[in-house]
């Protein structure tokens, strides 16, 4: 099998680096991340493999409505569960994550998303798959060599292993919650009331969108296949509406909270502000990160909602709702209402879609740290300007909320 | 003892209309009548109601009194009741009873320490219009879509309200002789958020007149009446929003 990197760095340069100094501006090392997977293909793999699947499960979105299923394990037994858990990426470096998405061999059948409803055995047993709370030992077998697939690292594909089409699966014992498996079973359940109830038993977030991209929630008729992109920004959205449900009503923040993480390649920034519900989340990519190659200054694009809601789909991305999620868990634990501004500085090097998993769980850690207390908006400025790299203008002028925060209230015309 | 008698459909505009900027508020009761002031969470919106005696068919007070309620509560009352019905309320310890017709429901009241009573913000302009709430509202109405501010531009010309996103704009004129009253001596503009004026506008009913006084970057105040005979009377504030 192959290993290939779309950069071109010149031999002399990781020479002298060693994958110590990150000579090459990027935030990994590609010959390390080569170096760790290699050894995971030693064992010849052509039209079998065998492997304890994390589980994990792709669906692709090309070709909606016919698709493309990939039930997918790495070449190795045992507890795998970390390949496929978000917030055990949140503790490896960059290279480790990087070698265990591309170690992961998928095996690829075409659906058509509607054959959720009516699946059959393959999709079936792929739908169980996606529920399994413990890795699954399992075995595929392919149509096509898996030799000929490669494995290419780029700063345009999102980091995931080869593929080959999928003749035939088989597994062990697949280990389901009863209540996952009860919902499953449930044909007149809502999709979106079986996620939040699971969300609610403390199913994370990441498994909900795995099981509902295979189909297997939701009124039986309705049921469909979701490319995996879809899902997770549709369960991040829909958990997020329902904990706003609850949260409206309740007594705002009495001071504005001021959140900050720094972590390789990025800045994550976050006022809690008091007052009703509006959101904001914004994203300032500086020349040389992932998506922005072509400029010569940081681009700030910033989206936005008030008290009721978007109407429409926020420009920006799935990242919008990822960091919406993490700002109402952090608010239902305060029990308290307030208004995020969340902002994230994303600098050179930076140059893999990593997914948004990465907004949400860096912002889930950056709300389990305490927060800087302050009196008024321009405190919370003065504090984040010491922290962020581009010049504070450019935030606030895109920033809606900060122009409602520093001039919106009555407050100051009432007489002390 | 407390004990009132008020037309449903007087109740329901009132509880709708500051339904608009919380779910619970504070009725105060002397012997000139009721009182009710609430202000959003985010104090951008304030709403100031005042109902005399008279508007009630029977008021009786034993002294100065204070109600606390959750307006969802109260709203979900009424809707037991026919609009054109009167409501008998009285207040027993820490409930209050409503009697519709055949139907008795009662509610149990908020302790009135938490919920609080906003001061009132020293605001005074100059310049104002009168304006019909169906021409106001639409001129709202076609900004919806557009952006989340609108601005308010008074000459002794006309009054305009216009909106502008990167791609698209909306914009009402009403020239002077349109409008019911209008005083104004040079040019004066204003922006203000888009949703708080467009749900206070929805929850006050359309034969109504509005009387919008503001001034350059500076709160926006609307007087109106309301109720069936129009002898309640009702305050709007509303904090501008810098450019």
């Amino acid at each position: 099998m192959q290993f290939k990197t779309s950069f071109n760095i010149p031999a002399s340069l990781c020479i002298k680096c060693r994958s110590a100094k990150n000579l090459c501006g990027l935030s990994y090392c590609p010959i390390l991340v080569s170096t760790m997977v290699k050894p995971k293909f030693e064992r010849q793999i052509r039209n079998e493999v065998s492997g304890s699947s994390p589980p994990s499960v792709f669906v692709g979105r090309f070709g909606y409505p016919k698709i493309k299923v990939y039930p997918s394990t790495p070449p190795e037994f045992g507890e795998t569960g970390s390949y496929e858990t978000p917030s055990e990426w949140m503790k490896m470096d960059m290279e480790k994550f990087l070698s265990m998405r591309l170690s992961m061999l998928r095996g690829g059948m075409e659906i058509s998303v509607k054959n959720a409803s009516t699946p059959d055995s393959k999709l079936l047993d792929t739908q169980l798959l996606s529920m399994a709370s413990k890795p699954v030992d399992m075995e595929m077998i392919f149509s096509k060599s898996m030799l000929s697939s490669k494995i290419v690292l780029s700063e345009y594909t999102p980091p995931m292993g080869p593929a080959a089409p999928l003749k035939n699966i088989s597994y062990g014992n697949v280990k389901i919650e009863p209540y996952v498996e009860r919902a499953f079973n449930d044909t007149d359940l809502r999709a979106v009331r079986a996620i939040y109830d699971l969300y609610n038993r403390g199913v994370d977030v990441s498994r909900l969108s795995k099981i509902l991209s295979t189909g297997a929630f939701g009124v039986k008729e309705d049921r469909r296949a979701v490319p995996t992109r879809w899902s997770i920004t549709a369960v991040d959205k829909n958990v997020s509406d329902l904990n706003l449900k609850t949260l409206k009503g309740m007594e705002t923040v009495d001071k504005f909270e001021v959140f900050v993480r720094k972590t390789g390649g990025n800045l994550f920034m976050g006022i809690m502000a008091p007052g009703n519900w509006q959101f904001e989340w914004g994203e300032a990519w500086f020349p040389g990160s992932t998506w922005n190659t072509w400029g010569s200054e940081a681009e700030v694009e910033i989206d936005y909602e008030g008290f009721n809601g978007r109407k429409d789909y926020p420009g920006i991305g799935g990242c919008y709702y990822a960091s919406r999620l993490a700002a109402t868990e952090y608010m239902l634990k305060r029990k308290r209402m307030a208004i995020p501004l969340l902002w994230r500085e994303i600098y050179p090097g930076f140059n893999l879609p990593v997914g948004v998993w990465y907004v949400r769980e860096n912002l889930r850690e950056m709300f389990n740290t305490r927060p800087v207390q302050l009196d008024d908006i321009e405190s919370c400025i003065l504090y984040l300007k010491t922290q962020m790299k581009i010049p504070v203008e450019k935030w606030l002028s895109r920033s809606t909320i900060y122009r409602y925060l520093k001039a919106g209230s009555l407050d100051r015309y009432i007489a002390a | 003892m407390t004990a009132l008698n008020i037309s449903v459909k007087n109740l329901r505009e009132l509880a709708d209309l500051i339904n608009t900027v919380v779910g619970e508020a504070k009725f105060k009761f002397d012997k000139a009548g009721m009182l009710v002031r609430v202000v959003d969470p985010a104090h951008v919106a304030m709403i100031n109601a005042e109902v005399p005696r008279e508007a009630f068919v029977e008021y009786q007070i034993d002294s100065d009194e204070e109600i606390a309620l959750d307006l969802e509560k109260l709203k979900n009352v009424l809707k037991l009741a026919g609009s054109n019905d009167n409501v008998f309320v009285r207040k027993t310890n820490d409930k209050l009873k409503f009697e519709l017709g055949t139907v008795s429901k009662s509610i149990t009241l908020l302790d009135n320490s938490i919920v609080t009573v906003p001061k009132i913000p020293q605001i005074s302009s100059e310049s104002f219009l009168v304006i019909s709430r169906g021409d106001f509202e639409r001129g709202l109405k076609a900004a919806e879509d557009v952006s989340d501010a609108i601005k308010f531009t008074l000459s002794p010309e006309e009054f305009t309200a216009r909106s502008a996103s990167d791609s698209e704009d909306s914009e009402m004129t009403i020239p002077k002789d349109m409008l019911k009253e209008i005083k104004c001596s040079g040019t004066i503009k204003s922006l203000y958020p888009l949703e708080y004026l467009l749900k206070f506008v929805k929850s006050i009913p359309s034969s109504e007149t509005l009387k919008l006084s503001f001034k350059d970057d500076y709160p926006l105040t609307i007087e109106f009446n309301f109720g069936g005979s129009g002898l309640m009377k009702g305050l709007f504030l509303l904090a501008p929003r810098t450019e």
